[in-house]
């Protein structure tokens, strides 16, 4: 996967440098901004943190 | 005559006064080494599956280095390997040998491709953890912001009365609405503070502290009940403050200072910490408390920490932050 993903980027062998870079940032990014916010009130450690006895 | 030896069996006139056996290079070729096809993964020519050994085979080879030979050989271009016609080594057949691509096949990408997904998968939650940590203070930290700006407007605006107040300070305010902001908390000796807002369901306490509705006001007689998220930003060393110290909690109107009077584990249903008189319900109330709980341990939540103060002091707003804060 990541072969092919090397062997496509153009613009030679720093083209493929920057695009791999571009790629990576962009991917974290979206991680960050958009994926990991939308996840975390779904993930257990987050339940229902403080409410002694009343269960929502 | 020469006395070269050109393993490719050719016989080149420029070869006519070389004395060595390494093979005279081609005037244009850029070199020695077999050019390598770039989706090739391998140099090593690929073996032929009817091969049974690495080694050339040669009939009549007692040696696998290549003999030097005193004549020249067969035409160029034959593809031989066996050394039946004197030629004991074509290297020319190691270059265009068979190169099946032994780096393909569905069972090997495979592998490979759910190797390098499982590893990227690694990475990702990797960054989630990072992300756990660093990324959420600071979404909190900006909205804690944004509360801060509209607490201060709130508190800078007209009072709102109730219809039945008799004038000047109302002795029974509006009560707030979910999500809106109430009072600054403060913690001297975590160095943090908060703005608290009112309600402690998921959505109110994301990003804040929130006050248990039903339970007192700060300063008021009973039990002012806070909620917060066991993260970094908010009650994260909660476990750090112990009796006798110090947490501030700023109105529109004044401070009150509180002091630690225990702090303590106790189980998630244990809703007579946030009685108007602490761990007693259903006993009137006689003094002003504090109380703040938050998830134990510190990932899990299969316990509450509970944090009890009392009231100490209770000083007006505009006589300024109390010694208590500091500068």
């Amino acid at each position: 996967m990541y072969a092919w993903i090397w062997r496509t980027l153009p613009f030679g062998r720093w083209g493929k440098v920057l695009g791999a870079a571009l790629l990576i940032a962009g991917l974290g990014l979206l991680f960050w901004y958009v994926i990991f916010p939308a996840i975390d009130p779904l993930l257990p450690f987050n339940d229902v943190q403080v409410t002694p006895g009343t269960t929502p | 005559m020469t006395t070269s030896v050109s393993p490719r069996g050719r016989h080149d006139a420029r070869d006519d006064d070389a004395t060595s056996v390494i093979p005279a290079i081609d005037g244009d070729q850029t070199s020695v080494i077999a050019a390598i096809d770039v989706d090739q993964t391998s140099v090593i020519p690929a073996i032929d599956v009817n091969q049974t050994s690495v080694i050339p085979q040669f009939a009549d080879a007692t040696s696998v280095l290549p003999a030097i030979l005193d004549e020249p050989s067969a035409a160029p271009g034959t593809d031989s390997t066996d050394g039946a016609d004197g030629k004991l080594y074509d290297s020319r057949a190691w270059r265009t040998r068979d190169r099946r691509r032994r780096s393909g096949g569905p069972v090997r990408t495979t592998a490979r491709v759910l190797g390098e997904i499982l590893i990227t998968l690694g990475l990702v939650v990797l960054l989630f953890a990072v992300y756990e940590v660093y990324g959420k203070t600071a979404i909190i930290n900006s909205h804690q912001n944004q509360l801060d700006q509209q607490l201060q407007s709130s508190w800078s605006g007209p009072t709102p009365t109730p219809t039945n107040s008799s004038g000047g300070k109302s002795a029974a305010p509006l009560a707030p609405l979910p999500g809106d902001a109430v009072a600054r908390l403060y913690i001297p000796k975590l160095k943090k503070h908060w703005v608290v807002v009112e309600g402690v369901s998921l959505k109110d306490i994301r990003f804040a502290p929130g006050h248990y509705p039903g339970t007192a006001l700060p300063g008021a007689i009973g039990n002012f009940a806070v909620a917060g998220h066991r993260v970094p930003a908010i009650f994260w060393d909660l476990n750090e403050v112990q009796k006798s110290d110090t947490i501030v909690v700023e109105t529109k109107d004044n401070w009150y200072v509180y002091t630690v009077t225990v702090n303590e584990i106790v189980t998630p249903h244990s809703v007579e910490v946030i009685a108007p008189t602490p761990d007693e319900p259903g006993v009137k109330p006689s003094a002003a408390m504090l109380t703040l709980t938050t998830c134990n341990p510190k990932w899990d939540n299969y316990q509450r920490m509970v944090v009890h103060a009392k009231l100490v002091s209770t000083t007006p707003h505009s006589a300024g932050a109390p010694v208590a804060l500091g500068s």
